[in-house]
């Protein structure tokens, strides 16, 4: 097993990824929001597409990056893996209860109910239960070598729900829409969609960046702590 | 016309405040979450 290090070679790259990715989100929404034309069948609705597409997209990002860190750490035993599988799990959960919320909100107008068990959806909600799953084990496992491979297994199996997540709407008749594609979608949607695909992306890459340095620095700490009965004995 | 949906503000501002109140939220709790842990590198 490899030493427990705080790796901050550039230190202020995530502070300068969130600074960057709020700016863009803020230009984004603005385009999107005010500057974008109505869609033909949903109207002003449809602005909803700028901030719930983007977030899918990073949020499948954040899920193979915990996946990758997952197999990374299986194979090479560095905890710096370990910490960024933390972080991905964590920003990966949040970004698909964002994901949840977005959805449900758009689909009150358009389909008439706030949620459906509908294929994409459930599929969403498996994952995002089963991630919430693995952070909960993670704070009931004390050990660091077991808390870290237990964890590892357990997101490699989870993330067999991600290509069922992507191809649901294509292998089920489902009530959500299709994958949208420059075919299917008009350039006047492009800007504001892209811009908010980085700046989300931004945002996620600066979050998962700060949550792995708090892992590691909480793992360090574990490591050098002394065990319980010799610190009862110093108090 | 029929199938076409009309307003619906209300529905993206939700979005949107969702989505920029979580972003926010969650930023504070990662900073002060960072703040109150020690870098074990400044003790050295």
């Amino acid at each position: 097993m490899q030493t427990v290090t705080d790796n901050q070679r550039f230190p202020r790259t995530p502070y300068v990824l969130l600074a960057l990715g709020a700016a863009l989100l803020l230009f984004g929404s603005w385009w999107g929001l005010f500057f974008a034309p109505k869609e033909q069948y949903m109207g002003d609705v449809q602005r909803i597409m700028y901030v719930h597409v983007p977030t899918a997209w990073n949020w499948m990002l954040a899920v193979i990056f915990a996946f990758v860190s997952a197999i990374a750490f299986l194979f090479t035993s560095n905890y710096k893996w370990d910490s960024r599988l933390e972080a991905g799990l964590e920003v990966g959960s949040l970004l698909a209860f964002l994901l949840c919320c977005q959805g449900s909100i758009w689909a009150k107008p358009t389909w008439g109910v706030w949620w459906d068990w509908d294929p994409r959806l459930t599929s969403v909600a498996v994952l995002l239960m089963a991630s919430l799953g693995i952070i909960a084990l993670r704070t009931f496992v004390e050990d660091p070598a077991r808390r870290a491979i237990w964890s590892s297994v357990a997101t490699i199996i989870a993330s067999v729900d991600l290509p069922i997540v992507y191809f649901s709407v294509k292998w089920w008749n489902s009530l959500h829409q299709q994958q949208s594609s420059p075919n299917t979608v008009s350039p006047d949607f492009y800007i504001p969609l892209r811009v908010n695909a980085f700046a989300i992306l931004f945002l996620m890459t600066g979050f998962i960046m700060l949550r792995a340095r708090l892992a590691s620095r909480r793992l360090a700490a574990e490591v050098t702590a002394p065990p319980l009965s010799e610190a009862g004995e110093m108090a | 016309m029929r199938g076409v949906i009309t307003g619906g503000w209300n529905y993206v501002v939700a979005a949107y405040s969702v989505t920029a109140t979580i972003f926010v939220v969650y930023a504070i709790t990662l900073f002060a979450r960072l703040s109150s842990t020690r870098n074990p590198r400044s003790e050295s």
